[in-house]
């Protein structure tokens, strides 16, 4: 899940214009980086896009950080090759 | 701009005010096909302008934004829009408690609680991370006022050093939920206010532009009888009496007009119409716009003004008819890329019933005075304001109720609780969304574009799960 962290991280440091070095994985998106509610649906939207999931509305409220994002993703993707196995 | 209008749309949008006009483009560039129907004879809704006399042209909304904004027009609209902002260097406050210069962010904020009001570091602080705890939460709903006096009790110098600009921003009170104000005030404490180098006829051209690049229909001078619903489904709407298929569609109208007008109240069960009926529609304004002569400048005196002569700072003295407490925005010779045009726009807060209910004659009388004062005040700063002058003129609640046919003028939208009602809209009736201004939060432009932008990926949502049960169909 390297990638999909370090993609997020790119992500996040694009929108808000820093360098992603400096984000951590637990600075909270909207009270520590500044985001707005746009901004951080904007990042789930291409995330969707990338890894050709759907997020499901209920869950957009845990998309917090960089580390809570990547845990709600790789949940879904997992959930989904499973499903195609089965 | 009327343009050749199919018979059905993926998507039809119900007002081309700049909630909608985002929307719109976002979905057209996905590759949905969208109508925009506009009333008036052009888009823009309240970010719109009028050209006077020889040489003025006014902007009615456009004073100052947070550099977000930067950031929402890159993704919703293009580069140029959004390199078209620059910060404005100088906001002054002027009234009996204090007279500031800020560059009104965060920094010089604290610097002016230490300095001029004697409020120790960590207090400022304080009130700065409590806000930044109800910027993130917005279920932790305590008012403005709570939060406001667990730091400064008694201090209503510090409290109009805080609230005044975002009284005039948004038309916001006491009494408002703390989350809508941080949202507003913090954006602001980022990086300061701006404002954009082209005027506002530039911008809406700009975006038309967009929205034809991305092929979308604008229908002007098109009032939208009826939004068509069949089995609990928006299907489309009926415009001068034509009905145009649709599979979703957005309203930008007014929220009760949404309601009550286009969809009709058998639609809705009395548990939501009565949480409509409770939603409090917000203030409105008078504005006054003054022309400067071709011939002559006028010295620079700030970009902004809050300017009041009560010694007391009260919000809805604000609103109170005969107020000298405004918001004046100086638009300056050369501000504007290839325009010498010099323009002040004066920004008063008002309720609708204080003018609605006036005969013709006490109405005409009324806005004379108001120009009268908003001149006297002026003079404060511009000494020969009035020999420099060509042109004065005052709009009212009456005057934007007439141009954007909003309840009682509401300049603002609707108070918080709009933002429920119009979240529960699509819950009764599928594929029907709510893009209006619900004021408190999504006041500003920026407000209003990050309202359209959020609810097309909700709306792209819906109509990809619609295509798929379809299939399946």
């Amino acid at each position: 899940m390297d990638d999909l962290k370090e993609t997020l991280r790119g992500m996040v440091a694009h929108i808000i214009e820093m360098d992603p070095k400096d984000i951590g994985d637990d600075a909270l998106f909207i009270k520590d980086l500044g985001m707005d509610s746009m901004m951080a649906l904007e990042i789930l939207a291409s995330i969707e896009k990338k890894y050709r999931i759907e997020i499901p509305e209920a869950m957009l409220p845990k998309f917090t950080s960089i580390n809570e994002t990547v845990k709600q993703v790789s949940g879904i993707i997992n959930q989904n090759s499973g499903e195609t196995i089965s | 701009m009327k343009a050749e209008t199919k018979s059905s749309y993926d998507v039809i949008v119900v007002g081309g005010g700049l909630g909608g006009l985002t929307a719109a483009n976002r979905l057209a560039k996905e590759g949905y096909s969208v109508l925009i129907a506009e009333q008036h004879s052009k888009v823009g809704g309240y970010a719109t302008w009028f050209k006077r006399g020889r040489q003025h042209t006014f902007d009615v909304s456009m004073h100052g934004f947070p550099s977000h904004l930067k950031k929402s027009l890159e993704i919703n609209w293009n580069a140029e829009l959004a390199g078209s902002l620059t910060r404005l260097e100088k906001v002054v406050f002027d009234n009996p408690q204090f007279k500031i210069e800020t560059s009104y962010d965060e920094k010089d904020y604290k610097r002016i609680l230490k300095e001029q009001f004697n409020i120790p570091e960590e207090q400022s602080e304080g009130f700065f991370e409590a806000l930044r705890e109800h910027y993130a939460a917005d279920s932790k709903i305590e008012s403005f006022k709570v939060v406001f006096n667990k730091f400064f009790p008694g201090r209503n110098d510090v409290l109009r050093f805080i609230l005044e600009p975002i009284s005039y921003a948004n038309g916001f009170d006491l009494d408002d939920p703390a989350h809508a104000f941080s949202l507003i005030f913090l954006r602001f404490m980022q990086d300061g206010v701006f404002s954009f180098k082209i005027n506002t006829k530039k911008i809406i051209g700009l975006m038309v532009e967009e929205l034809k690049k991305s092929s979308v229909d604008i229908m002007t001078k098109a009032r939208v009888e009826k939004i068509v619903v069949a089995d609990g489904q928006a299907r489309g709407v009926l415009i001068n009496g034509k009905s145009i298929a649709a599979q979703a569609v957005i309203s930008n109208a007014d929220l009760f007009k949404t309601v009550y007008d286009l969809t009709g109240r058998d639609n809705f069960d009395t548990a939501f119409l009565d949480q409509v009926e409770k939603t409090r529609p917000s203030s409105s304004n008078c504005q006054v716009y003054i022309g400067i002569k071709e011939e002559v400048s006028i010295p620079y005196v700030g970009d902004m003004i809050f300017t009041s002569e009560k010694y007391v700072f009260d919000v809805d003295e604000l609103l109170k008819p005969g107020t000298t407490s405004m918001c004046l925005s100086f638009y300056y010779s050369g501000y504007r890329e290839g325009s010498s045009d010099t323009v002040i726009v004066a920004t008063i807060n008002a309720l609708w019933q204080d003018w609605a209910t006036l005969s013709k004659k006490a109405y005409d009388e009324e806005k004379e005075k108001l120009i009268r004062r908003v001149l006297q005040v002026l003079k404060k700063y511009i000494p020969d304001i009035e020999s420099k002058i060509d042109y004065v003129e005052a709009a009212t609640p009456k005057t934007f109720q007439r141009y954007a046919g909003h309840q009682r003028g509401a300049t603002f939208g609707t108070k918080f609780e709009g933002l429920e009602v119009s979240r529960l809209l699509p819950q009764y009736i599928k594929g029907l969304f709510y893009i209006g201004s619900v004021g408190i939060i999504m006041s500003s432009w920026l407000g209003v574009i990050n309202n359209g932008s959020i609810s097309s990926y909700f709306i792209k949502k819906y109509l990809r799960r619609k295509a798929r049960l379809e299939v399946r169909k």
